[in-house]
């Protein structure tokens, strides 16, 4: 099997060991992306010869005792919403097809200077709004899993890169669920942060108050390892604040022995979900529950309230951020993009206000909640990923809680059901409690995440 | 105004959107305008949502602009 599909936890103990060298994981990596990225257009932009330089000055660092830290010669995929010095960044827009930053988003600069290499920019629904669009510079990225489903989105190609072991890693953004539906949908691990532990700075803004970058890998493990980088403070973002120093790798081990669980029916009220779906969320509770968490069941303010609120948050902020541009080229963007976003213009300053007086409230009831629980879990998504161009709403309504509230959200994979697809289940905690999530993702998927299973680990006959 | 397009549907709701874009020097062709009606269906809903949900009185206000919940407790 390609040194591709190792975690970014096995990738790095072997390359502190000396028996695997950045150059042939990334060599690996860039293989693995000449035979698939054509039919799964999971990066728009791929840096093979600036790629395998990095990875060779890695190993040639390494070799001279100058080992940065577990990220040193780990190729990774961008978002291309995320601004990468010298590298095109087009948010998948025409109009910013040929923009070149001089500068990198403060993810990228971290990443950057723990020694992960650029291997290429991953495909995003345009300025992550568009959703799954053919109209756009690029075409959609599709499920490696099956490549006639939805990736979700809008990290879409992030997902499916790190599915397929394109890359060990990957940066994602999210303001309505787009880091955790396709890591759900891929079956890798996703974490949207607490609200300003991660600076956005040189991030394509959507939604101001609603947006968070964060790190999509194929286990929690690894996503402790890329936030140990992430996190901290961001000069360029007002958001981010001195946060204490929170124990990522450390804590992602250590279980969730005494901690107490509350158990959110949120989609019960709207949808139903795959019986699947459910089945292996319960098994994903029981796997807490045997770790020795106690587990009851919580009540919080009703899924379609929240999803209202973010509904009227994003698209009034994310309109007033493209007003201009619409107005000028209005052609440059993509029909459904174009569309979405002018719909904002219609929403006044008074529903604006309303629906963040209504979050407060949300914020209110889940600061609640977590004085009688450490963490909460709910559905993910109602189902497994659609057929590609059929993605409703309500499978994605369960991820909209951890951006209205700003707390830390987690997708975790529970497993894969009879067709082979994906299954997750979500976990969401207080403030500052992300390393604690990651901690009870580990658990859930040491139990039934099934993580030897690796998408198109043999070529399949419709890639032959 | 907006309120006007949660409540009246059809021809109003239709006049209301291009009033908007107008007044705010914005253009739609008919294919745009038609999917900003669907989306409009579903503000529809979120303005009628979030006004059942918002109390007529005093709400904490900690938050509200900057999407973060209190509290750091970290285990």
């Amino acid at each position: 099997m390609s040194t591709s599909f190792l975690t970014i936890a096995e990738a790095s103990e072997r390359i502190a060991a000396g028996t695997l060298t950045s150059e042939q994981l990334t060599r690996d990596c860039l293989d693995r992306i000449a035979a698939l990225n054509e039919t799964l257009h999971a990066f728009v932009l791929v840096r093979e010869d600036e790629a395998m330089a990095a990875a060779r000055a890695a190993d040639a660092e390494i070799a001279a005792g100058r080992r940065i830290g577990p990220l040193h010669g780990i190729p990774m995929g961008i978002k291309d919403i995320v601004e990468t010095a010298g590298v095109r960044t087009t948010g998948q827009s025409a109009l910013f097809l040929d923009r070149v930053p001089e500068r990198s988003a403060h993810v990228w600069e971290r990443l950057e200077a723990a020694g992960a290499i650029l291997i290429g920019k991953t495909t995003t629904w345009e300025f992550a709004i568009g959703g799954t669009a053919h109209d756009l510079p690029f075409p959609p990225a599709r499920n490696p899993w099956d490549p006639s489903r939805e990736t979700g989105g809008s990290s879409s190609g992030s997902a499916a890169a790190v599915a397929a072991g394109l890359c060990s890693g990957a940066i994602g953004t999210d303001t309505g669920g787009s880091v955790r539906v396709p890591a759900a949908w891929c079956g890798i691990a996703g974490l949207k942060p607490t609200y300003g532990l991660v600076g956005r700075s040189g991030v394509y803004p959507l939604s101001h108050t609603l947006d968070h970058p964060g790190p999509m890998c194929w286990s929690s493990e690894d996503c402790a390892l890329m936030m140990e980088v992430l996190a901290g403070d961001d000069p360029r973002d007002a958001s981010t604040r001195a946060a204490p120093a929170l124990p990522f790798t450390k804590r992602v081990t250590e279980g969730v022995a005494g901690l107490r669980i509350g158990v959110w029916d949120a989609m019960t009220d709207h949808i139903q979900t795959d019986p699947e779906v459910a089945d292996a969320m319960s098994r994903g509770i029981d796997a807490l529950r045997e770790a020795g968490a106690e587990v009851r069941s919580v009540t919080l303010p009703p899924l379609k309230e929240i999803d209202a609120v973010c509904n009227l948050i994003s698209r009034s902020e994310s309109f007033a951020y493209h007003r201009v541009n619409l107005e000028e080229q209005p052609e440059k963007y993509g029909f459904e993009s174009r569309a979405r976003l002018l719909a904002g213009s219609i929403i006044g300053a008074a529903e604006y206000i309303e629906a963040q007086r209504v979050r407060t409230l949300i914020i209110s009831a889940f600061e609640d909640a977590f004085e009688d629980f450490d963490l909460i879990v709910c559905e993910m998504t109602g189902s497994v990923a659609p057929p590609h161009g059929d993605a409703t709403t309500y499978t994605r309504l369960g991820s909209r809680a951890g951006n209205v509230t700003g707390l830390p959200a987690h997708s975790v994979c529970t497993g894969f059901d009879a067709q082979g697809l994906p299954m997750a289940m979500q976990i969401i905690g207080p403030a500052f409690a992300d390393a604690v999530l990651l901690a009870a993702g580990h658990v859930v998927e040491q139990a039934c995440g099934a993580r030897q299973t690796r998408a198109l680990s043999r070529p399949r006959k419709e890639l032959a | 105004m907006a309120r006007d397009a949660a409540t009246h549907s059809g021809a109003q709701r239709d006049a209301y959107i291009n009033h908007r874009l107008a007044l705010l020097g914005l253009a739609a062709d008919e294919a745009s305008l038609s999917r900003i009606r669907a989306v409009a269906d579903d503000l529809e809903f979120s303005f009628a949502r979030v006004r059942r949900a918002l109390p007529f009185g005093v709400e904490p206000c900690a938050g509200a602009t900057t999407g973060l919940a209190r509290g750091e407790r970290v285990k």
